[in-house]
């Protein structure tokens, strides 16, 4: 029943032991993945969000078995070909699928009075530096949350954003105009980019890999460094971070290898969702880095003066590289498209890495 | 002294008490080189306090004797300074009554018009919006018919009683009356102001009273929302039927079975949530009931334990996408209808009955 504390527990157990008996296995690394397999490579792949599912396959028969069981289990709406899931428009195409928030979008700007605003071409000013700014003059917090908050959601779709969202999120304890500011730029940019999506192409080769990049001591106030990572498969990006390091590094090697030793938790889980959709990955997944002493740190177990402080991360990436899991791989700063995690870039880099990820425009 | 400012007679105490002070703080003769006050007590005395008999002065009007929209100051005539305080004394002509106070405005050369007085001021004086708004805003105009000869500062509300300092009458339907009357003018002030985000959301009085037809502002108000309470959906077909629906559903999902409450148990409440849901072209789509319980109400350990529920990732999401798109599927779609219906839950909940289907 609705509102009762338990509720959403009580209907994901019942859905998965419902699940499990029509001979799904609930994938162990995430546990709204259901995938069923039949004689003759088969497969049927759920994806489970509270009351809405999605679910892809390659056998007609194995969808229509599902959907009468489903019907005859619970009370269901059939939707057809997923075209709207949890905000996201997905439009399948013949040549890929493209996904995008464009409604959401323009809700968005709607809500902030932002609809008629001037666009911009990027969401941030190159060099431009964010500081807590303690003396600047308070705005109201409230509706900073509310932006940050809809434009947080703006970056599933959205990897261009990513970047400049998770900056202006860490002044939400105390926003000041400065703040603000960044902020309503960035809706100026979403503005004028509301038609973008991913894009999913059809078939070529899955290719997965990642980019891991740092900036050093990016953070003005705690000297922090900011890591951040993009994973792509088939050229288009699927998973994306932007992330303040928890500690203070010494150096940008040690930035760097930080930045790695989170991406490679990251193509650990990958790996595994991967695995489970029956994919077999052949070989280690290369992960590009422009720090050819960080790569070098993974390989050789050797200790430097100025690293032997970084203890726990350096082993476990090391591992991982060790086992064949993960492989770092020297890539030139050009071809480094994290970079657009980790700082405010010019226009035409931005723009041409944001299209090398997948991102491109569209309208129907 | 009452002469310059045409003061009546009655008022000689005063002007005597303060031609008094006024002279002892002044040179004389009778002692050299020093006023009475000096010689009394030995110090110079301060005359930067000195006003002009009678003199109009605006005093200050404590924030809790008055609403936001209420005059700051009061309008009163300058007898001198207080025996007991080291404050002014002045009177209001118009409650007649003596105030004491620190906080004042001096206008030295205006005087009081004292024929006009002790006739209270009536508001139409005051509403000066009323001649020119009469014929578009009817209620507005109504409403200042209907006020008996009320005084704009309320004459209750006796900011100027100084034996009862901290009695403020003032009934609380007189202080709307004014705020009614006087909002659309003090809206137009140099300074600019903005709702409380909280409230952005909902139509306050202002904007209500701002729009040229009230009548409008109430009708908009009361048809577009869904209901919020049962009894006011109980009027409407739509929802009727929407109701019967989820409550067929629950019985068909046999979410609960009526029994007796055992001694010492409690119930959780529950209540009916109305949605209209509209289609992507703004048009009614569905007219949507549900019934939730008040989960508020359970303890952790008392009425519950475990409540984590696992959800997609979107990085999940977005991987079975591109795998798709990889292995050129379609991806399909399904939506369970009121599915948190169907769960089992382990421990035992009464809920009260849903109104209406008792």
């Amino acid at each position: 029943m609705y509102g009762l504390k338990q509720a959403p527990r009580a209907w994901y157990s019942r859905i998965e032991s419902y699940f499990s008996k029509e001979g799904f296995t609930k994938c162990p690394y995430e546990h709204t993945l259901f995938i069923k397999t039949a004689d003759g490579g088969k497969i049927l792949i759920i994806c489970l969000y509270v009351d809405d599912l999605i679910f892809t396959g390659n056998d007609e028969v194995m969808f229509d078995e599902f959907k009468k069981s489903m019907m005859a289990e619970f009370d269901m709406s059939d939707l057809g070909k997923m075209r709207y899931f949890l905000s996201i428009e997905v439009l399948q195409k013949e040549g890929g699928i493209f996904i995008s928030q464009q409604k959401y979008t323009n809700e968005v700007l709607e809500r902030f009075n932002m609809g008629q605003c001037n666009s911009v071409k990027n969401p941030i000013v190159p060099g431009f530096k964010l500081t807590k700014d303690e003396g600047g003059v308070q705005v109201d917090s409230t509706l900073y949350k509310q932006m940050v908050e809809s434009l947080m959601y703006l970056t599933a779709t959205r990897l261009d954003l990513m970047f400049v969202v998770s900056l202006i999120s860490r002044y939400m304890e105390h926003p000041t105009e400065s703040h603000m500011l960044a902020t309503k730029r960035i809706l100026r940019y979403v503005k004028g980019t509301t038609k973008f999506r991913m894009f999913y192409r059809k078939g070529g080769d899955i290719e997965f890999c990642g980019y891991t990049d740092s900036d050093y001591a990016g953070d003005q106030d705690d000297r922090k460094s900011i890591s951040g990572y993009v994973f792509m498969m088939n050229s288009s990006a699927i998973s994306w971070s932007s992330k303040k390091q928890p500690v203070v590094t010494l150096s940008t090697t040690e930035a760097e290898f930080i930045a790695a030793a989170s991406s490679a938790c990251q193509v650990v889980w990958l790996r595994r969702i991967l695995k489970s959709l029956t994919h077999v990955l052949s070989g280690p997944t290369v992960v590009y880095c422009d720090n050819i002493s960080a790569i070098r740190l993974s390989k050789n177990p050797v200790m430097y003066g100025r690293s032997k402080h970084i203890d726990i991360r350096f082993h476990f990436l090391r591992d991982l590289v060790k086992d064949g899991v993960i492989e770092l791989t020297q890539c030139s700063t050009h071809e480094q498209v994290a970079d657009i995690m980790t700082k405010p870039l010019k226009i035409e880099v931005f723009s041409k890495i944001r299209e090398s990820m997948g991102v491109c425009e569209y309208s129907e | 002294m009452l002469l310059e400012k045409q003061i009546p007679k009655s008022f000689w105490p005063e002007a005597m008490n303060w031609a008094v002070h006024v002279l002892n703080r002044s040179p004389t003769l009778a002692v050299k080189n020093k006023t009475p006050a000096e010689a009394w007590n030995g110090i110079k005395p301060l005359v930067a306090h000195f006003r002009v008999f009678g003199c109009i002065s605006h005093v200050h009007v404590l924030d809790h004797r008055r609403v936001k929209l209420d005059a700051k100051s009061l309008k009163c005539v300058f007898l001198g300074v207080s025996e007991n305080s080291k404050a002014y004394r002045f009177f209001d002509p118009i409650s007649q009554k003596i105030i004491i106070s620190r906080d004042v405005v001096f206008e030295e050369d205006q005087k009081w018009n004292w024929d006009d007085i002790p006739k209270p001021v009536t508001t139409n004086d005051f509403a000066w919006e009323v001649t020119d708004n009469e014929d578009e805003s009817p209620i507005l105009a109504e409403l200042v018919e209907n006020e008996p000869t009320q005084t704009f500062f309320p004459a209750e509300s006796s900011n100027a009683d100084v034996a009862t300092l901290d009695e403020h009458g003032t009934t609380h339907a007189n202080v709307e009356a004014h705020r009614l009357v006087n909002s659309e003018p003090t809206i137009v002030e140099g300074r600019t102001r903005r709702r409380p985000a909280w409230l952005t959301n909902y139509e306050t009085d202002q904007s209500f009273f701002t729009a040229t037809d009230v009548n409008i502002a109430h009708l908009v108000l009361f048809t577009n929302g869904d209901p919020t309470t049962f009894e006011e959906a109980v009027k409407s077909e739509n929802w009727r039927y929407a109701m019967n629906q989820k409550i067929a559903a629950i019985v068909k999902n046999e979410t609960w079975e009526l029994t007796t409450l055992p001694v010492g148990g409690k119930t959780v409440g529950v209540k009916w949530i109305f949605k209209t849901k509209l289609n992507e072209l703004g048009e009614v789509d569905k007219y949507k009931a549900r019934l939730v319980a008040k989960g508020y109400s359970q303890q952790y350990r008392v009425d519950y334990a475990e409540i984590f529920a696992p959800v997609a990732r979107l990085d999940t999401i977005r991987m079975v996408i591109s795998f798709a798109a990889h292995q050129s599927w379609l991806i399909y779609q399904l939506d369970v209808k009121s599915a948190f219906l169907h769960g089992e839950i382990s421990e035992e909940v009464f809920v009260d009955q849903p109104p209406g289907y008792e």
